[in-house]
C-alpha cells in the first residue's frame, strides 16, 4: 500500500514538474503564445508498428462510429432542448450510454489496470464489481467537478475548458504508468500480498486462511507468503487513477448542456455514460478474476510453477499497463503541444 | 501455463481494441481548395466545419450578443483568441514540394461564420512561394498530428483545384503510411497533384 502511495506520489510530482512549465504551452484554437517559437516541422507523427488492413478497417470503424455518437449527442441535446419532450431525452440516455461502452473501450479508463490487477490479486468476484463502480463513479464525478470547477466556478471560456481536460488526462495517464510499474514490481520482487509491506512484517489487517506451505523460494527471508488478495485499501489507489481521466464525451455534453442552460440534462448524460463504463471494465475485471482463478487451480500440483505463472502475469500485465500508461501520457503531451 | 497464454491473448486483444480509440477532442471536416495562378499552386483555400461540441463552445465565447453570427468586432476576438495560435501548427497544413516540407507562415481572408449551428474557418493558407506542380513533386496534408483535432478531408468532395492552370491538373487523396496519426488508429491523408506536361 505504502509503496503504491508512493509511486502515485512520485507520478505526481513528476508531472507537477511538468506542468510547471505547461503555461507557456499554446492550443491551435487559444491564444497565441507570448513569444512565438519557430513553427513545428512537418514531421510524420509517430513511429508505428506493423499494420495489418484488418486491424485499420476496424480502427476506421470504431473512429467513424465514435465521431457518429458524438454528433448524435449533440443532435438530442438540441432537440430536448427546442422540443422540451422527453422522446429526446431517452435518446439521450440510450447514445449516453452506448458512448459510455464505446469509450470504455478506449484507453484510460482502468480495462488494462484492472485486468493486470486482478490477474496479479486473488479476489472475489464482489471485488472486481466494486472496483468496476468505484471507476465509472470517479470517472463520473470527475468529468462533473471538472466542468463545475472550470466552467461555472472559474469562469473559464468554453474553448480553454475543452483544452484544459488535456492536463486531467495527462496525470491520469501517469497515474496508470505508475500502477503498472506498480503491478510488475510486484512479480519482480515476488509480492504475494498486494499490501506491499515490509517483507518481514506481519500480515496485519486481514486473516489468512491457508496452509503456509509455500516455502522459501522468493529469498526474502520472511517465512510465508500469502497469495495475493485483493483489498478495498490498494483497489482504492487503482480505481483512482484509472477513474481521474473524465470521458471526453461527458466533457463535451455537460458543456454543451451548460450554456444551453440544462447542466442537469448533462449531468444524467454523463452518469448513464459512466454505467456504459462501469459494465465494460466490470466485463473485464471478471473475465481477469476467473481466469486467475482457473490458472491456481490448474497450478494446485505444483506450487512453483503456480506461483512462476502468477509473477510472470504480473510483471507482464504490469509492464504493458505502464507501456500504455506511458504511450498515451506521451500523447498527450503532444496534444497539449509540447515538442516530446 | 496455458492460462498464461489465455492472459496474454487476452491482452493482446485488448492491446488494439484500446489504440482503436480514436482520442480527439475537436472534430473538423474540411475542404481543401487549392488555388492556382498561371498554372502555379498559390495557396490552399481552407474551409472548416466544427462539430457541433467546439462549434457550441465557439459561439458561446465570442457570439457576445448572441445573433448567431461573428461581427466584425466578435471575428477580431476569434482571431485573436481562437486562430492566431494556429499558426504555431502550421494551421494544420502540411505541404511538402519536392517532398521536403514547406511551412506555412501567411494566412490570409480569415472569414469565420455560423451556419445552422455549426462555426465554419474559411482562411487561405498562403504558401511562401508558387510553386509549379509540372517541375516539383507537390502534395499537402491537412492534418493535426499529435491527433487533438480529428481533420476529415472528403478524399473526393472535400479536394479542390481552382483558378488559372488547374484545368490540366488532377489531383489524388493517398494515405500517408509514414505518418500515422495516434498509434496508427489512423493516417494521414495527403493530397497529390499531377498536372499534364505542355
Amino acid at each position: 500500500m505504502r509503496r503504491l502511495l508512493n509511486t502515485l506520489l512520485l507520478a505526481l510530482a513528476l508531472m507537477a514538474a511538468g506542468f510547471a512549465g505547461a503555461s507557456a504551452q499554446t492550443s491551435p484554437f487559444g491564444r497565441p503564445a507570448p513569444t512565438a517559437p519557430a513553427a513545428p516541422e512537418s514531421k510524420p507523427a509517430q513511429t508505428k508498428p506493423a499494420d495489418q488492413t484488418l486491424v485499420e478497417r476496424w480502427y476506421a470503424t470504431i473512429r467513424r462510429w465514435q465521431s457518429e455518437l458524438t454528433r448524435s449527442l449533440a443532435q438530442e441535446v438540441r432537440a430536448y432542448k427546442e422540443q422540451g419532450d422527453l422522446a429526446p431525452v431517452l435518446g439521450l440516455l440510450l447514445i449516453s450510454f452506448l458512448y459510455g461502452v464505446a469509450h470504455a473501450v478506449g484507453p484510460g479508463h482502468g480495462k488494462v489496470a484492472t485486468a493486470a490487477y486482478f490477474g496479479a490479486n486473488r479476489a472475489a468476484a464482489a471485488h472486481g464489481i466494486t472496483m468496476s463502480a468505484l471507476i465509472g463513479v470517479v470517472q463520473a464525478v470527475s468529468a462533473i467537478v471538472f466542468v463545475g470547477a472550470f466552467a461555472l466556478l472559474f469562469k473559464v471560456s468554453q474553448t480553454e475548458t475543452v483544452r484544459s481536460v488535456l492536463y486531467v488526462e495527462a496525470a491520469s495517464f501517469a497515474l496508470i504508468a505508475g500502477v503498472g510499474a506498480w503491478i510488475a514490481w510486484g512479480g519482480v520482487v515476488g509480492r504475494g500480498c498486494s499490501h506491499a509491506h515490509a517483507p518481514v512484517h506481519a500480515h496485519a489487517g486481514h486473516p489468512h486462511g491457508h496452509a503456509h506451505d509455500h516455502g522459501h523460494h522468493h529469498g526474502h527471508g520472511h517465512g510465508h507468503r500469502a497469495p495475493a488478495e485483493a483489498g478495498l485499501a490498494s483497489m482504492v489507489p487503482v480505481a483512482l487513477a484509472s477513474g481521474i481521466r473524465p470521458c471526453t464525451g461527458a466533457i463535451l455534453v455537460l458543456l454543451f448542456t451548460l450554456s444551453q442552460g440544462i447542466f442537469e440534462i448533462g449531468v444524467i448524460s454523463t452518469l448513464v455514460m459512466s454505467l456504459g463504463t462501469f459494465l465494460v471494465v466490470a466485463a473485464i475485471g471478471l473475465v481477469a478474476i476467473y481466469a486467475r482463478r482457473a490458472a491456481s487451480r490448474a497450478g494446485r500440483g505444483g506450487e512453483r510453477v503456480a506461483n512462476a505463472a502468477q509473477r510472470s502475469v504480473s510483471l507482464v500485465g504490469g509492464l504493458v499497463v505502464l507501456a500504455f500508461g506511458a504511450l498515451f501520457f506521451h500523447n498527450a503531451l503532444l496534444q497539449l503541444g509540447f515538442k516530446v | 501455463m496455458r492460462t498464461l497464454q489465455s492472459l496474454l491473448l487476452a491482452l493482446a486483444l485488448i492491446a488494439p481494441a484500446a489504440a482503436a480509440e480514436a482520442h480527439p477532442h475537436i472534430w473538423i471536416r474540411a475542404t481543401a481548395t487549392l488555388q492556382f495562378e498561371n498554372g502555379k499552386i498559390t495557396g490552399i483555400l481552407h474551409e472548416w466545419v466544427f462539430d457541433d461540441f467546439f462549434s457550441n463552445a465557439l459561439v458561446s465565447d465570442f457570439d457576445k450578443n448572441k445573433n448567431k453570427q461573428f461581427d466584425p468586432d466578435e471575428v477580431k476576438e476569434l482571431e485573436k483568441n481562437a486562430f492566431a495560435a494556429l499558426k504555431e501548427f502550421g494551421y494544420f497544413t502540411h505541404v511538402r514540394v519536392g517532398g521536403k516540407a514547406v511551412t506555412i507562415e501567411t494566412v490570409r481572408d480569415f472569414a469565420p461564420a455560423i451556419q445552422k449551428n455549426q462555426v465554419v474557418y474559411r482562411f487561405v493558407a498562403v504558401l511562401p512561394q508558387p510553386v509549379d506542380p509540372r517541375t516539383a513533386q507537390f502534395d499537402a496534408g491537412v492534418y493535426d498530428h499529435s491527433y487533438y483535432v480529428d481533420v476529415e478531408v472528403n478524399p473526393q468532395l472535400g479536394v479542390k483545384l481552382a483558378g488559372g492552370g488547374a484545368e490540366a491538373c488532377k489531383f489524388a487523396v493517398v494515405e500517408d503510411k509514414e505518418a500515422p496519426l495516434y498509434f496508427g488508429a489512423t493516417f494521414a491523408r495527403r493530397i497529390e497533384i499531377r498536372c499534364d506536361k505542355n
